[in-house]
């Protein structure tokens, strides 16, 4: 067992460029699969950014922490939505109990951190941070310090939604390696027991440049100016965790994970304009162009449904009784969610075959259901598709994208490697899955996990 | 709170803890004695005392600093004390509207809202 551990977050880093036949050359990760153990990590419903870190690093569910994306509904008014803030996770993630151990803790750039919380340790806030001006570290002073010591913190990249890609891709490149060299600050001069980062950078990458760098992606050009920014992306940020790991020490526990993994995106579909072509929303006017739902005079007492888009699509129905204006009787609250469910289980693509969507019950999803949950969760094509939740388009299916080019969605599975050092590793592991991240922290700090957390650690004979 | 609430912090990193918990304090808006000094008359904030003292029990009682805390999180944990004991008020500092709407165009920005 150790007493250290070095956890490195890759934000959507994704198992086929890492562990399959077609894996880039990535000695440093390589190695730490080598000596320990890897597979592929299953992420949570919705496989996003946030939930996910959350409920990796708390071990519980998105439904327990009543976190269903990025903005949830605060009530069952139609309009109040609030942003999934640090505020918002209400369970204790891995440093809030290592702390609690008196174990010191670094956090850098974990999402789902600001506004700071205390720690036994330093902590510098995820790209939620709202601009440089806000008190993203905890403690305080220690923002001044990394100013002094490194420079500006980069909370996230800027412009991300342009067509001059090789100006992203710098921008890119600065952003992986100012964390990475908060990291190697942090990991020099404060004294830790557990210290986690998460590096954003492969994720906006993924979204950015899917459609040069794979060529099953319907746009992909062969021999493009960026055919391999995928590959020399990733060597990039192996180097960096090869630093990492050599700065911690041969004695410190490794891991390296991601919140979920990515796949090409064949378009979009127009969640809302298909709930108004079902019959089931009602605008009070047409939208002049192209909206967000929420700018739209929504006929309350004509809808029985409307939903938010993203990377996947989250429906919310009208209930009588619950909604100021529901027209669902609630006694055939679960005849209409089945009856929407197969409705969109049936739906056919743009070529007239089935597009495989998903329509998922919250109730059937999670441990417990909390806050205010949509009434279904749903994945075009099986996350082949975006759920685009604006109106005014004159079809379902869109290639287009009105805040800018995005070639990627999330897709189900990220990665976990573990060099537990000792020893006993280079194998692959089957199943795993995000409840086991956080057991698995703990049993290597040799903190008792609580009963509370439902998944199981990894063994060390596992590893 | 109209009277001074006392408390004595013990233990090896106590008078860096005594520190921060001092600054923190002044940062929420308590008027705060520190160790060594006698609170003025009419004081009404913390006061916070270091070290053994068998005989004194002061009112917000003793607190042991643990060697293996920050002084940073040993002030946190006896400010959730204080909190637990309405002394001061401890509120989650989040998003202005202004800030809420930036994030608001960044997710958007980024995919993850549409």
């Amino acid at each position: 067992m150790s007493r250290r551990l070095l956890v490195i977050g890759l934000d959507c880093a994704t198992p086929q460029f890492i562990f399959g036949p077609d894996a880039f050359e990535l000695p440093n990760l390589r190695a730490l699969m080598r000596r320990g153990a890897w597979g592929t990590l299953e992420s949570c419903h919705p496989p996003i950014t946030v939930p996910a870190w959350a409920a990796m690093l708390s071990g519980k569910d998105p439904g327990t922490l009543g976190l269903y994306g990025f903005r949830n509904r605060r009530d069952h008014s139609y309009h109040a939505m609030d942003t999934a803030d640090g505020a918002a996770v209400r369970e204790p993630r891995v440093w809030d109990i290592l702390s609690r151990q008196g174990k010191k803790c670094v956090a850098l750039g974990v999402p789902q951190t600001y506004p700071v919380r205390p720690l036994n340790g330093w902590l510098v806030a995820g790209f939620l941070t709202p601009n440089e001006e806000a008190p993203y570290t905890y403690p305080g002073p220690l923002k001044d310090e990394l100013r002094r010591e490194i420079g500006p913190y980069m909370i996230d990249v800027k412009d991300f939604r342009t067509d001059d890609r090789a100006a992203l891709l710098e921008r890119l490149y600065a952003l992986m390696e100012n964390r990475f060299r908060h990291a190697r600050y942090l990991l020099a001069s404060k004294p830790w027991d557990f210290f986690m980062m998460v590096d954003m950078a492969i994720d906006r990458l993924h979204h950015a440049f899917w459609r040069f760098c794979d060529p099953a992606h319907p746009a992909y050009e062969p021999g493009n100016p960026f055919e391999h920014v995928f590959r020399d992306f990733y060597r990039a940020v192996d180097a960096r965790v090869g630093e990492l790991i050599a700065q911690a020490g041969s004695d410190t526990a490794v891991m390296v994970v991601s919140d979920h993994g990515a796949r090409g995106m064949a378009g979009g579909v127009c969640v809302n304009q298909w709930l108004i072509r079902e019959g089931l929303l009602t605008l009070k006017r047409p939208p002049d162009g192209r909206a967000r739902i929420e700018d739209c005079p929504i006929d309350w007492v004509r809808t029985k449904a409307w939903s938010s888009g993203g990377y996947y699509a989250r429906i919310f129905f009208n209930v009588e009784g619950r909604e100021p204006l529901g027209q669902i009787p609630a006694a055939g609250y679960e005849a209409f969610r089945d009856d929407v469910a197969a409705r969109l289980e049936s739906m056919c693509g743009p070529d007239g075959r089935p597009l495989g969507n998903r329509a998922l019950k919250p109730q059937d999803l999670y441990a417990q259901v909390t806050g205010i949950a949509p009434d279904l969760i749903v994945y075009w094509g099986n996350l082949r598709w975006r759920s685009v939740g604006s109106v005014g388009y004159d079809d379902i299916f869109t290639f287009e994208n009105d805040t800018g080019p995005d070639d990627a969605n999330h897709d189900y599975h990220g990665i976990f490697i573990l060099d537990d050092r000792t020893g006993a590793g280079g194998r692959e592991l089957q199943g795993l899955a995000l409840p086991a991240v956080a057991p698995t922290m703990l049993r290597l700090m040799d903190v008792p996990v609580p009963a509370d957390m439902p998944g199981q650690p990894i063994v060390e004979g596992q590893t | 709170m109209n009277r001074p609430y006392t408390i004595r912090l013990t233990g090896e990193n106590a008078a860096d803890a005594a520190h921060a918990l001092g600054r923190r304090l002044v940062e929420l808006g308590s008027n705060v004695c520190p160790p060594g000094q006698a609170p003025p008359a009419g004081f009404d904030g913390v006061v916070l005392l270091l070290g053994d003292a068998p005989s004194d029990a002061p009112a917000g009682g003793t607190v042991e600093i643990s060697a293996h805390d920050t002084p940073d999180f040993a002030a946190e944990k006896i400010l959730d004390i204080l909190h637990e004991n309405g002394v001061i008020s401890l509120e989650s500092e989040g998003y202005t509207p202004e800030e809420e709407e930036e994030i608001r165009k960044r997710l958007s920005d980024l995919g993850y809202i549409d």
